[in-house]
């Protein structure tokens, strides 16, 4: 695979997240690229274009927050607690969807902003599409064009959205 | 689950995950982020060691393994697991147990 520019986004937004010495941080992002890249190239080799590829890999591996808060933990945290949070991560976001139901939606990037989400400073042009989350009433996957990928998460236009609310 | 996957080579985690996939007949179905963690623990603990290695294009890879102590930890548990579940069997196929036989 040519580019990773995706994960290579994910990957940078798991580092700022991590609390751990430098090195023990630099080796965690080192792991998980290998786990990534093999993925996404396992992806391509079936099919998948490039980005999907990168997609499902970053889906696959869970919300980035979320994980970089599973290291540098003392006490282990239950499986399903973890399980719960990583899953349903992508469902969170637009649970807050529904109180938009009456608002008029203006373009993709007002409802991207009306969740809470800002453009994060790093930034890849592509087109990408929702799938499998619910959405606010009266919007149709056909008409978004953007893919939450982690509570904290989204891809809009091809750039990587992330939460700025408290 | 985690050690068990390493008993018979070992394995970086991706191999890992795809193994726990295989032997749990497609239920794993935690975020595969998740083993991750959980091997630098089972590593702190002292049940496994990795070593770095360059993996394809300029990518670094870690491969673990379980240590002498995880080899009998895990055996340990798959005794315990073993005698559960013979006494689950047992008890459901309406046998007392220990079975006589």
């Amino acid at each position: 695979m040519a580019e990773h520019d995706l994960i290579d986004d994910y990957l940078e937004l798991l580092s700022r997240r991590i609390r751990l010495a430098p090195n023990e941080r630099a080796d965690v992002v080192a792991e998980l690229r290998d786990h990534l890249l093999e993925t996404a190239e396992r992806l391509e080799a079936q099919g998948l274009d490039g980005r999907d590829a990168q997609l499902l890999a970053v889906g696959r591996l869970g919300d980035s927050d979320v994980l970089a808060g599973l290291y540098g933990r003392k006490r282990r945290v239950g499986r399903r607690a973890v399980a719960a949070a990583l899953a349903a991560a992508a469902l969170t976001v637009l649970g807050a969807g529904a109180v938009l139901a009456a608002a008029p939606l203006g373009n993709d990037h007002d409802l991207a902003r009306e969740l809470g989400f800002e453009p994060s400073d790093v930034q890849e042009p592509s087109r990408v599409e929702i799938r499998g989350v619910p959405l606010p009433q009266g919007v149709s996957a056909d008409d978004v064009q953007f893919r939450v990928i982690g509570e904290r998460m989204l891809i809009l236009d091809g750039e990587l959205w992330t939460v700025s609310r408290p | 689950m985690l050690l068990a996957c390493l008993e018979d080579e070992p394995a970086h985690g991706y191999r890992i995950i795809e193994l726990l996939r295989e032997r749990s007949d497609g239920v794993f179905e935690l975020a595969e982020g998740t083993i991750y963690p959980a091997l630098r623990r089972l590593e702190g603990d002292g049940l496994v060691t990795s070593t770095w290695s360059s993996g394809p294009g300029d990518r670094r890879r870690r491969t673990y393994r379980l240590t002498t102590r995880g080899a009998a930890e895990l055996a340990a548990r798959q005794a315990e697991w073993k005698t559960f579940a013979t006494a689950v069997t047992t008890v459901l196929g309406g046998e007392t147990w220990p079975s006589t036989t």
